[in-house]
């Protein structure tokens, strides 16, 4: 029997030949396909194949979670450390880790990791990666590939062209964009941490719930640089579209006019005003084409994928009562577009599209190495129908499969304070404060970790335990992200008593109460008083000085004229009294510039003596 | 393990390199950083005076394992030829045409595995592979692609860089196949590959290295002292001992050792 894998870029599913006839043209080798064009029974299929593996996956999970208790010797012999970092992958045996890192797709990696090395064009890279590997693995591997599944919950992720490639066993493997699942199951997966084929199988359910109720509907939506492109589309068809340009960055040099104002140093040039309008213009147009043109349309997206550029995000997602946000940011349909796109247009956009949704079929690569522990007997054939039927069940049993737990852990991940206390206030009954992911994270380290002081606090209030360990064995407090988040630990140490919680195991120090908080803050703004008055003190003093400065360099340059007059004075031509340049001439005590002077004024001395004589007699 | 300095500098590791088949130090204007070398290795494997393009820093420039020895283009020829003179002639002597000459920043290795540069040359990857008779990585160490300078590893283990996270000191870990601790050398100096050369069951580190770097280094490259033959040239001044299993069975010998 031909065992096909189908991956995706953003979408995907390896299954038995027969099983994937419902993708299309899905006959040969290296066909794409799209998940936008899957149907409902597809997809619903196609999540009731993945969900096959959970059992498995609970194994892995249970056995790694005991392993993680025991010696850090032990984890080195174990799964620990097979991964390869930089590309985001985790392997299951070293030889696989040793190929990847011989490959050509992982040098070219480190390459572009090397401080300097630019960044390449993403989907060109990716599109790259996909044939090479498909080549490669359809030289190394006979198709045929009849098998006893290998039960193994496994994942890879490559984050750089954002498929999560998840083997079920030799009967499915899928992979699928990490950004579509998100946005379809309330389920987070942090851009480092490992997605579990249990979290990809109900989110491949959720997609395909979205599915029965009709054609996929996804919207996504680009701005950048003073440019804009969105388009919806259902299915594979787009159904509107719309593009703006407006004139918001200096050509030549780049960056925003907002950037700049924001820097401190506000221009007044005409460029500068231009930009500023183009910029408000922009604002407006986009958030009336969202919020109002197209508003119905958004609302019935299944999934909406925005690319902006971080100083841009307020244009989408900030909003007042009068003028409400054409996005919402804590929607779960609102989804970062995974990988990066070039200049918005509405090729670029449309592209994006595919890509989230492409599907490229290829042979397995072979797998020689050891064989898991204890197989679950199972035929190679796909499975029965009713062993479908009872997966939803098994996936409902998962620990972390109670709706308001998956809630307030996609909460916590993502760090909004707000939809953590949406969530305990509704307090559902089957919410578990302490639930795990599937890599052993609790609510509170989740939130710790994203920094969300308040959502912490409202955790510690509402009984969060702060004891509870995650999978490295580490205390809430100690995966915190700031000061912030500290002090949220310490203030609730003190809020709820030392009595509350074995406050020491979980490791947080002194708390900090009421009057402790108010002294320090007191504190901070004596300590500012001061450094504000310093620093006036200092401008005083400097305008003293230069006002010093000041007169001493008039009192100098009118000392220096006056010195120039007398030296004039002293220098001048007896005769002429012109100035006199070089050496003078002497008669007498008398100086002249020229001989001419000289003898003109011995002449006029005789005259006037001679007129005296005469006067006199 | 042995303290000692280089002409009043603990950078030991730039003037020489130790392998599990020989060592080479650089000529100095004093024979006393040679000798240390000499009186503790000598019975077991030559010890070189070398110099490469006629200047001493030979551990930067130089890498090699039992097997083989890989030498900068700018080495001269009478150099290589002395090399291949003083060295072992199971040891193969290669000069090698590479951008990044500087081999030892560039290049880790042990008998079996090597961590390169990124940017190294596929030539010299291959060049690496053959001579050195290792598997290759490339490999950055917490960011840094200089893997000589930032970490020192052995056939019993190694040391990284200090801010390496567990997940990369678990990567490498794994692809190295030796347990790894991330630590630091001559009082908190990052430099591993400056601060420290090492083999299988010698190690020099610079003067500066207090005793709990010392415990940490002799633990993970697992420096057990079994044989007592090779401590007969080691003064008590330079040498400093710490557990191998554990430290106190170690720290009760020493006692023993002094009060007799």
């Amino acid at each position: 029997m031909t065992t096909l894998l189908a991956r995706a870029e953003g979408g995907i599913v390896a299954v038995q030949k027969r099983a994937m006839a419902w993708i299309p043209q899905a006959a040969e080798d290296g066909t794409v396909g799209s998940l936008w064009e899957l149907s409902y029974e597809a997809l619903e299929q196609l999540a009731s194949l993945a969900s096959v593996g959970v059992e498995s996956v609970e194994e892995t999970s249970s056995s790694s979670l005991s392993s993680s208790s025991s010696t850090a010797a032990a984890r080195m012999g174990g799964t620990r450390g097979l991964t390869c970092i930089a590309c985001g992958l985790k392997f299951e045996s070293r030889e696989e880790q040793t190929t990847h890192f011989a490959s050509e797709e992982h040098r070219g990696r480190r390459a572009n990791k090397v401080p300097g090395a630019r960044e390449q064009d993403l989907p060109e890279r990716a599109a790259e990666a996909a044939s090479s590997s498909s080549s490669s693995e359809n030289s190394s591997s006979s198709e045929e590939e009849e098998e006893e599944e290998e039960y193994r919950g496994t994942l890879r992720r490559d984050q750089r062209s954002s498929t999560v490639e998840v083997s079920i066993g030799a009967a499915l493997s899928m992979s699928v964009s990490p950004a579509v699942l998100r946005a379809t199951a309330f389920w987070g997966g942090r851009s480092g941490s490992a997605l579990t084929q249990a979290v990809a199988a109900s989110r491949v359910r959720a997609l395909a719930t979205a599915r029965g109720r009709g054609p996929l509907r996804a919207a996504v939506v680009a701005l950048r640089s003073g440019r804009f492109a969105a388009a919806l589309f259902e299915g594979r068809r787009m159904t509107h579209h719309r593009t703006f340009s407006r004139y918001t960055t200096r050509r030549g040099q780049g960056g925003a006019q907002a950037v700049v104002d924001g820097s401190g140093k506000a221009p007044k040039s005409i460029g500068s005003q231009l930009r500023r309008h183009g910029e408000r213009a922009l604002s407006d147009e986009v958030r009336s084409l969202l919020g109002v043109a197209w508003r119905e349309a958004l609302a019935s997206c299944d999934l909406v994928f925005v690319a902006a550029a971080r100083l841009l995000r307020p244009v989408l997602f900030a909003g007042t009562d009068n003028d409400p946000a054409p996005l919402d940011a804590r929607d779960l349909r609102v989804q970062r577009l995974p990988f990066g796109i070039s200049k918005p247009t509405l090729e670029a956009v449309a592209a994006a599209h595919a890509r989230l949704g492409a599907v490229l079929v290829h042979a397995p690569a072979p797998r020689q190495q050891d064989p898991p522990a204890s197989p679950p007997s199972r035929g190679a054939t796909t499975p029965p129908p009713a062993q479908h039927q009872k997966q939803p069940q098994e996936i409902a049993a998962f620990p972390e499969a109670s709706d308001a737990s998956r809630r307030l852990l996609e909460a916590c991940e993502r760090g909004h304070a707000d939809a953590v206390e949406a969530v305990l206030a509704s307090a559902p009954e089957d919410l578990d404060l302490d639930a795990r992911d599937l890599v052993g994270r609790r609510p509170l380290h989740l939130a710790a970790a994203a920094g969300a002081a308040r959502a912490v606090l409202a955790l510690l209030v509402a009984g969060a335990d702060p004891t509870a360990l995650d999978e490295r064995e580490r205390p809430p407090y100690y995966v915190s992200a700031d000061k912030k988040t500290r002090d949220a630990f310490r203030t609730a140490r003190a809020d709820l008593g030392e009595e509350a919680h074995d406050w020491a195991a979980a490791a947080v120090p002194e708390g900090l109460d009421a009057a402790t908080r108010a002294a320090k803050k007191a504190k901070d703004q004596e300590k500012k008083r001061r450094q504000r008055d310093r620093h006036r003190q200092a401008k005083q003093r400097a305008a003293e000085q230069a006002t010093l400065r000041a007169d001493a360099e008039a009192a100098r340059i009118a000392a220096k004229a006056a010195r120039d007059l007398l030296d004039a004075k002293l220098n001048a031509c007896a005769m002429c009294s012109a100035p006199i340049r070089g050496a003078p001439f002497t008669r007498l005590d008398f100086q002249y510039c020229s001989s001419a002077c000289a003898q003109a004024h011995r002449r006029a001395q005789c005259a006037a003596a001679a007129e005296k004589r005469m006067r006199d007699l | 393990m042995i303290r000692c300095q280089f002409e009043g500098s603990n950078e030991i590791g730039v003037v020489s390199r130790l392998t599990n088949a020989y060592a080479l130090t650089c000529v100095g204007n004093s024979e006393s950083f040679y000798s240390v070398f000499q009186s503790e290795l000598s019975q077991h494997i030559p010890v070189v005076h070398a110099s490469i393009a006629g200047c001493r820093f030979v551990g930067r420039v130089t890498v090699g394992n039992r097997r083989g020895l890989l030498v900068p283009n700018t080495t001269g020829d009478q150099e290589l030829q002395h090399l291949r003179n003083a060295l072992p002639d199971s040891v193969v002597v290669q000069r090698v045409d590479e951008r990044l000459s500087a081999l030892g920043n560039c290049i880790a290795c042990n008998d079996h595995v090597a961590l390169v540069h990124t940017d190294l040359d596929r030539e010299t990857e291959d060049i690496v592979a053959d001579v050195l008779g290792v598997e290759v990585f490339r490999q950055t160490i917490c960011g840094n692609a200089l893997v000589g300078s930032y970490c020192v590893f052995t056939n019993q283990g190694g040391i990284v860089h200090p801010r390496t996270s567990v997940e990369d000191l678990e990567e490498l870990a794994s692809l190295l196949q030796v347990p790894l601790i991330a630590g630091t050398v001559n009082r908190g100096s990052d430099v591993l590959g400056a601060g420290l050369v090492a083999n299988d069951w010698a190690a020099f580190c610079g003067y500066d290295t207090t005793s709990t770097e010392i415990n940490v280094l002799e633990t993970v490259l697992k420096l057990d002292d079994d044989d007592d033959d090779d401590d007969d040239g080691d003064l008590a001044g330079t040498s400093a001992r710490g557990g191998g299993g554990g430290p106190t069975p170690k720290m009760r010998d020493a006692l023993i050792d002094t009060i007799v």
